[in-house]
């Protein structure tokens, strides 16, 4: 590992840190107008929208209904009042009992 | 590298680029655009986020990851205190560099049915943070599914790559989702005056 990898490493740490750190700082205090404000507001609910979807059911390589198993069994467990740990450990379970048998 | 660069899908692109030999300015340039999203993230979050001196919120910044905002902007609560945020994103970044370790050190020794199921992991938790705000809330609803078939149709046409797929999808869908509901309400509102004046 040469220095070349300790300058990628330190450019990766800091395109990483930037984005992440303006808005937070920049926009500290400063009143937005309401419909900026309720913009920012949306975004939490979008991006686990896009976050999910398509990735969940790209998983596993070439076995999209593994995928759709999956973020079936996650929606049914959490709609049915499922807290976040019992969505994911039964999730993992279903999809563990479920890649045994197929 | 877990260390210093907190970001995962960044470490996995970094991984597979280095193995292929692309030069290092590109793939600092590809973890660019991978993590811009955090930078609406971040913006999201400052909205909710208590009052705290810029230093404070400067440290804190560094813990914003698709994880960490999920929890925190989920949160049933009106403002998410900096003491709160900052026990959420230790306890996720010090799980992050021990279990890297653990990974490391286990590799893939796991039974390969686990190690499949177990990819499904961080999908159940993102859907299991997004149903409850869901239930009874149609305007969630719309913005998680509009989201979603954005960058479903960005990612099969590839269009644009991940990140940035991922960051026009999420502004795309709050601002149409946006300006239907403030066109809505202003509907609404004329019509009730309307029957009043009638």
């Amino acid at each position: 590992m040469g220095a070349a990898y300790w300058w990628m490493l330190f450019g990766m740490a800091l395109v990483t840190y930037i984005p992440r750190m303006i808005p937070l700082t920049f926009l500290d205090g400063k009143e937005l107008p309401p419909i900026v404000a309720g913009v920012l507001r949306n975004i939490p609910y979008a991006v686990l929208g896009a976050l999910i979807f398509p990735a969940v059911l790209l998983v596993q390589e070439g076995n999209l209904l593994f995928g759709v198993v999956g973020a079936a069994v996650a929606f049914l467990i959490a709609l049915l009042g499922g807290g976040l740990m019992s969505v994911v450990l039964g999730t993992i379970g279903v999809l563990a009992i479920y890649s045994l048998f197929i | 590298m877990s260390i210093f660069v907190y970001a995962g899908a960044s470490q996995y692109m970094a991984l597979s680029l280095i193995a292929s030999g692309v030069v290092p300015f590109l793939i600092v340039t590809n973890t660019f655009v991978v993590n811009i999203r955090h930078f609406l993230m971040s913006a999201s979050l400052n909205v909710k986020m208590d009052r705290a001196p810029k230093w404070l919120k400067a440290i804190y910044a560094f813990g914003v990851t698709d994880e960490s905002f999920s929890v925190l902007a989920t949160s049933k609560e009106e403002k998410v205190s900096t003491p709160f945020a900052f026990g959420v994103m230790l306890i996720a970044y010090g799980s992050w560099v021990s279990f890297t370790a653990i990974g490391h050190m286990i590799g893939a020794n796991l039974p390969l049915f686990l190690q499949a199921a177990m990819s499904i992991a961080l999908y159940a938790m993102f859907i299991g943070l997004l149903v409850p705000s869901m239930k009874g809330n149609r305007k969630v609803v719309m913005l998680a599914g509009l989201a979603a078939a954005i960058h479903s149709i960005l990612h099969v046409t590839g269009a644009l790559s991940t990140g940035w797929s991922i960051l026009a999808a999420t502004l795309l869908s709050s601002i149409v989702v946006e300006l239907f509901y403030v066109h809505g309400r202003k509907t609404a509102e004329t019509m009730y005056k309307r029957e009043e004046e009638a």
